[in-house]
């Protein structure tokens, strides 16, 4: 029972990592729920949502700052303001550009890597998210299917959609610059 | 996906998270604020998911429990067992398991109250001579404090008592009832730790450690005077 507290009080900061990681990004959080769902209430839904899936799955989280744990909060954010967003208006089309705002492909300059973000940031925002969420945040797809509200199938399958469109979007502008670089010959 | 471009992807990913890490401007949304509402939900996320007891035992117990309820059995004041007793006490109820105390609240408590109340620290009022504050830790659900004098540690843990369950692991441990100010509580000496284990209608007090029983005691007891 004594390694027990004293795991409890091993952190620094004297808070709890859902704590902290509350205290510091729940307004980052808010505002790309807000830049989705447009409504606060809903926004603030998404938030409490994205902590309840953060605190399920606290044994993942090794830091509470930096950018690799801002990149996962933000990719749960948006993952359940879109869940929320389809469930109040089915009917409507998820505005993409509004997902996508928060690109910042400016600051991206290593070519190679660029060309792989290209292709990534050309994907629809669902197959974004699930690379990103195997791929980068390593979760599985039974973490994943219950962070976006899919059947475990369901998941495997878009994951699956996802690395094919990839490599289509890959292949195409490989194809691009060599028919560029026939025409200059 | 072959290894060289789950690799790449990786790489992609990383760099994209770090570039927008740089643009620190979204950590400086002062515009952005939460409604009471928000902040009650998220009020009982912490104290759900975020309690002392939650993680290290919760699922096990709760998975225990629910398949071993007829093997349960018990005993106060004697050696643990697989032999089973249901001991009321003032305020809540102490169910010893071959592996863990279940301890389940009676009357009115936190549970009752919808709205969100901070937790207020309540510190003991008495350390045994020697000891010194070397960690402290208040959040939203549960104020904690560490003591130790080189040798011995103690540890003292008040959280909010929302009335859900509560898991001690007793593997191991003899438990015996300790009247405390005329409070009864729930006293486990499992080897050289000792743990006094007392609730209120607001919050759970715990003390542990390698300390003497009597000094344990009656830091449990400075912090009934002191309530």
């Amino acid at each position: 029972m004594l390694s027990f507290y004293l795991s409890l009080i091993d952190d620094p900061d004297g808070k709890s990592k859902l704590e902290q990681l509350y205290i510091r990004y729940r307004k980052m959080m808010k505002k790309i729920a807000l830049n989705i769902l447009k409504e606060d209430t809903l926004a603030e839904d998404a938030v409490h949502d994205s902590f309840v899936f953060i605190a399920q799955n606290i044994d993942r989280i090794k830091e509470t700052e930096g950018a690799r744990i801002e990149s996962y909060l933000k990719r749960i954010v948006k993952s359940k303001a879109i869940n929320l967003y389809h469930q109040e208006s089915k009917s409507l089309p998820l505005d993409e550009t509004v997902i996508s705002k928060e690109k910042n492909t400016d600051f991206y300059k290593n070519l190679d890597v660029e060309r792989i973000l290209s292709a990534i940031e050309n994907l629809p925002e669902q197959y974004q998210s699930i690379l990103e969420l195997v791929v980068y945040h390593q979760l599985s797809i039974r973490q994943i299917a219950s962070l976006l509200d899919l059947r475990y199938d369901n998941a495997q399958k878009r994951l699956k959609r996802a690395k094919t469109a990839l490599l289509k979007q890959l292949n195409e502008e490989e194809n691009n610059e060599s028919s560029i670089a026939t025409k200059v010959v | 996906m072959n290894r060289a471009l789950r690799l790449k992807l990786y790489e992609a990913f990383e760099l994209r998270s770090q570039l927008e890490f740089q643009n620190q401007d979204h950590l400086n949304e002062e515009s952005i604020t939460f409604s009471p509402e928000f902040e009650q939900r998220m009020g009982k996320v912490f104290r759900y998911y975020d309690h002392f007891w939650y993680h290290q035992f919760g699922n096990q117990a709760k998975r225990i429990a629910a398949t071993i309820i007829l093997a349960i059995l018990f005993t106060f004041g004697t050696t643990m067992s697989v032999e089973a007793l249901r001991e009321p006490f003032l305020n809540f109820i102490a169910e010893t398991f071959e592996k863990f105390t279940k301890i389940s609240f009676t009357g009115e408590t936190g549970t009752e109250i919808e709205e969100f109340i901070p937790l207020e620290p309540i510190d003991p009022s008495y350390i045994p001579e020697g000891y010194e504050l070397i960690s402290s830790n208040i959040g939203f659900s549960g104020n904690t404090k560490t003591y130790s004098n080189n040798k011995n540690i103690i540890i003292y843990s008040q959280s909010l008592n929302d009335g859900t369950q509560i898991y001690l692991d007793t593997e191991d441990a003899y438990s015996e009832k300790v009247n405390i100010n005329e409070i009864e509580g729930i006293c486990i000496t499992e080897k050289n730790e000792i743990t006094v284990f007392l609730a209120d209608e607001l919050y759970h007090y715990t003390v542990t450690g390698t300390a003497e029983k009597d000094e344990i005691i009656k830091v449990a007891k400075s912090i009934l005077e002191k309530n």
